[in-house]
């Protein structure tokens, strides 16, 4: 195949690709997709967490805190766009919420945030937020560890 | 001949990532030689839109003939088959090994992808 007709193979192999996504994950999660916020490791985190899930996907959370609440939040993936888009709004969500209010959230309010979401890809919501709380976990036991010491 | 091998890490002896668009690396291996030369497929990755016919475009243009890996989806692999490469899917082990394993004649070509499309 020559040059020309194999980049136009591609782009109409990609231009499929985008109107299946778009399909799949309405045009919220498909601009999230493109330009996926909160993404990306947090130099000055006060706690981070990293899980594997079950279908192989690793998720990071990296989280700020300020007063007790998240200041800033973001996360990493090395998943599909489902496991991006998960991390995106899980993380999007943390903002401003204190800990116990991380704690009580669910994959269930990041797929609602979502709107559009495959069904055979929630288990990535559920993954984002575990992985939130896991951080938050750590950052509270690191917190006692700490007020032990002092004491 | 080169070979592409999708790997968790940069070495031969580093194993298999079933993960062809998602693999971190992917390295292309000279098979008179055994030397390889180390893709960085984190830029694929990344570059959300589709990992799978990136990394076909890319193992492609260093001329490789073959990919090993584990699991190819239908994007990437219409992709490898019009840059006339073949694929073998299901793929286990060391780099190292399914190198030497492939040259024994004992893997067999993918007729199709063998998972569905995933973005």
């Amino acid at each position: 195949m020559k040059d020309r007709e194999f980049d136009e193979l591609i782009h109409k192999i990609q231009d499929k690709i985008f109107a299946e996504a778009k399909n799949a994950l309405g045009n919220k999660g498909f601009d999230r997709w493109r330009n996926p916020r909160y993404c990306g490791v947090m130099k000055n985190a006060d706690s981070h967490a990293r899980l594997k899930g079950s279908c192989g996907d690793t998720m990071e959370m990296y989280i700020r805190l300020k007063d007790d609440r998240i200041e800033q939040a973001s996360y990493v993936t090395d998943g599909c766009s489902s496991s991006s888009i998960a991390g995106s709004f899980t993380a999007e969500l943390a903002l401003n919420k204190s800990l116990v209010e991380v704690l009580d959230m669910t994959g269930a309010d990041v797929l609602r945030e979502i709107g559009t979401f495959p069904e055979a890809e929630e288990h990535c919501a559920h993954l984002a937020v575990r992985t939130l709380q896991e951080a938050v976990n750590c950052y509270m036991a690191d917190q006692v560890r700490k007020e032990k010491q002092r004491i | 001949m080169k070979i592409a091998v999708t790997a968790k890490g940069t070495h031969l002896f580093d194993e298999v990532d079933p993960r062809f668009g998602r693999a971190p690396y992917i390295l292309i291996v000279d098979t008179d030689s055994m030397d390889y030369e180390v893709l960085d497929n984190s830029a694929n990755v990344n570059a959300f839109k589709g990992a799978g016919i990136q990394a076909a475009t890319m193992v492609a243009d260093k001329g490789a003939e073959v990919l090993l890996t584990g699991y190819c989806g239908p994007n990437a692999f219409r992709t490898l088959q019009a840059a006339e490469m073949k694929v073998v899917s299901d793929v286990t082990g060391t780099v190292e090994q399914v190198v030497k394993t492939f040259l024994d004649g004992k893997l067999v070509f993918s007729e199709n992808a063998n998972v569905e499309g995933h973005w």
